[in-house]
């Protein structure tokens, strides 16, 4: 199994389902984002508006809108197929998801919220500029964030192709078009402002139809315990502690995904946008519930799906068609207008993903590449909407008109985010002894890695042995040299640090 | 303390580095690499929760938590390897076969009666009011001007 199930890029079309329900559902869902961007473009007024939402939203929206930015279409499509194809073992993607947000919290929260405060910061590369005192560090995170995000955009504008075409039977192309139009359009004009907004009506309708997907799921399958029977009794191995996956596959995903997720920009660049930082207190408390009640449908369906399928209640998923099980249950299982609600959480997974994306992405080319080349540009809001809508039609034309290479982009774009920025951001913010240097290397070596690794597995060179995953041997590497690094250089490590951020860094 | 994290760091991201080495040998990784891979996770999170978390006066709280962590990781992950397989007919434990059950309730869910609730414990937020943050500002820009 490669990442690129994993990521669950949506490579083939959804069956259709273009009944009048769920295309009205659907109508509604897209008229409600075109609305709140509306209300939002006439609140942005300064770069700060549009990157960090000015630094004035609520506990609840900042909790709805990093789940939004966490999960993106996996969750509803990709990760039920990824359960129902390989078992228990596939859950190991999401089973840290009570863990990571607290440790994100402890690691990143109060530092980068208090540096905001500081200096006004308002990216991840700010944040890794400032702690190193840094040009070349604060550039070279945002290569591998501009790198990254535009592959992780296009790959998941070509999975929004799918879905709308799944609703509105339009067609591959034009699905494809009028997703990243709608997405685009609240993006470049409202900036971040219009997108934790949105994120926040589509984190509330992930939110409640996966919760609606579970109890249905529940029900039909008679239990949870009638489920695991009906699977035990055909299929033993699918509900073992790895499925039927390797175990050092499983772990490696436990892995890859616990300590990965600190190092993820759409979602770490939240903490500069909550207006009261004594909220903070209780983000990991929220946040992790939200995001357990959310992944209850990729756990739901999958192992649902399955159990139906082996009791002949639906017909057999074909190999690679196992991204069917969530279109397959809707249709057969729930009542239309929660079907509706669950395509339109789809493409509300994926389009809030795709707007942070385009948020940190916009950032990274008009804040922190000429600040990283000492010619920091005035103008930044009206560069930032150019910015996002250069990089939004970029990385369609990139779903339109590269075939499969776009989702080679998308697969190589998470493990740079994890690789380059968790020890260099993640570590380095609470670790005095860290230096430049080890910051540097470090990144480089997750740059050169992942992007080698990645494009020697795409085009069938060379592969690791089963179990060991790129974005995982790129980020334990980056991990280790940034540790030897530092430790070789650590005699420039407190000339290298301000007495600020120090000040910052101790509380 | 924060040395005790950084150590952690440091062991489980070398036994991470020697798990994913044993895939390479003969018939894939044996259960040594397997331990090699539950342990190194658990240490990698523990030490980055411990250099996150801890700023010097609580320290029992913050060992405490980043043990039971490192506990629930190894444990919930170990016990599958050495617990004998289910039968089709055996006992479910909420819905789920055992071993299964370990890592999703376990790994999967027991930490959220925890970390969350020490996070909020000891997240401090008297020095986050507009006027400990204004003259955070003030002592910064002091700092910066030396």
């Amino acid at each position: 199994m490669t990442i690129l199930r994993l990521l669950a890029f949506q490579t083939h079309a959804l069956p259709t389902v273009p009944t009048p329900d769920i295309v009205a559902v659907g109508i509604v869902y897209f008229v409600v984002c075109a609305a709140i961007a509306v209300w939002a473009a006439r609140r942005t007024h300064t770069a700060s508006d549009f990157f960090v939402a000015g630094g004035g939203i609520g506990l609840w929206t900042m909790a709805l809108a990093a789940m939004a930015a966490t999960l993106s279409g996996f969750i509803f499509i990709g990760g039920p197929g990824l359960l129902y194809s390989y078992g228990i073992g596939a859950l190991f993607i999401s089973l840290s998801a009570s863990i990571t947000t607290p440790l994100s919290a402890w690691a990143l929260a109060r530092r980068m919220r208090l540096l905001r405060e500081v200096r006004g910061l308002m990216t991840v590369p700010d944040a890794i500029g400032a702690r190193y005192r840094s040009p070349a560090a604060q550039g070279l995170s945002a290569v591998a964030i501009l790198v990254a995000s535009v592959g992780y955009i296009a790959a998941n504008l070509l999975a929004l192709g799918w879905v709308v075409d799944a609703i509105f039977h339009t067609g591959l192309d034009t699905g494809i078009i009028a997703g990243a139009a709608v997405v685009i359009a609240y993006s470049a004009t409202g900036g971040m402002l219009a997108g934790v907004y949105t994120d926040l009506f589509q984190g509330a309708i992930k939110t409640f139809a996966s919760v609606g997907i579970f109890i249905t799921v529940l029900h039909t399958g008679g239990g949870m315990g009638g489920i695991s029977r009906a699977i035990l009794a055909r299929e033993p191995a699918f509900l073992g502690p790895w499925g039927v996956l390797p175990p050092l596959a499983a772990l490696s995903y436990f892995f890859v995904f616990g300590l990965g997720t600190l190092g993820q920009p759409q979602v770490i660049t939240k903490y500069y946008m909550l207006k009261d930082p004594r909220q903070l207190r209780w983000y990991p408390l929220l946040m992790t519930v939200v995001l357990i009640l959310t992944l209850l449908l990729f756990f739901s369906v999958g192992i649902g799906v399955k159990a139906a399928v082996l009791n002949g209640t639906l017909a057999p998923l074909a190999a690679s068609r196992a991204d069917d099980a969530t279109p397959m249950f809707l249709l057969h299982q729930t009542a239309p207008l929660l079907a509706g609600i669950v395509f339109s959480g789809i493409a509300a997974a994926i389009m809030g993903t795709v707007n942070a994306f385009m948020s940190v992405g916009a950032a990274a080319v008009t804040h922190d590449l000429p600040v990283a080349f000492g010619r920091p540009v005035p103008g930044e809001l009206g560069l930032g909407r150019i910015s996002t809508l250069v990089i939004g039609v970029l990385a369609t034309l990139l779903a339109l008109r590269s075939g499969q290479l776009v989702v080679f982009l998308g697969i190589a774009g998470w493990g740079l985010f994890a690789s380059t920025l968790v020890p260099a951001l993640a570590i380095g913010l609470n670790w005095t002894g860290a230096t430049r240097a080890g910051a540097i290397a470090s990144m480089a070596v997750g740059l050169a890695f992942t992007l080698t690794f990645e494009s020697l597995s795409w085009f069938k060179v060379y592969k690791f042995p089963t179990g060991v995953q790129n974005a995982g041997a790129s980020l334990v590497l980056s991990l280790l040299v940034f540790l030897v690094v530092s430790w070789l250089t650590r005699r420039h490590a407190d000339g290298e640090l301000d007495a600020d951020v120090r000040l910052i860094m101790e509380k | 303390m924060r040395r005790a994290g950084l150590g952690a760091l440091w062991l489980g991201a070398l036994l991470i580095l020697v798990a994913y080495a044993t895939a390479w040998l003969h018939g894939g990784a044996p259960t040594w690499g397997v331990v090699a891979m539950i342990t190194g996770a658990a240490f990698t999170l523990g030490g980055t929760l411990v250099l996150g978390a801890w700023r010097g006066h609580n320290t029992a709280m913050i060992a405490a938590t980043a043990i039971f962590l490192v506990v629930v990781v190894i444990a919930g992950f170990s016990l599958p390897l050495v617990l004998a397989p289910e039968s089709s007919t055996g006992a479910l434990l909420l819905g789920l076969p055992v071993r299964a059950a370990i890592e999703i309730y376990g790994v999967g869910l027991l930490p959220i009666v925890v970390l969350p609730f020490v996070f909020a414990r000891e997240f401090n937020t008297a020095d986050l009011d507009q006027a400990s943050l204004a003259a955070l500002r003030e002592e910064c820009a002091r700092l910066r001007a030396e």
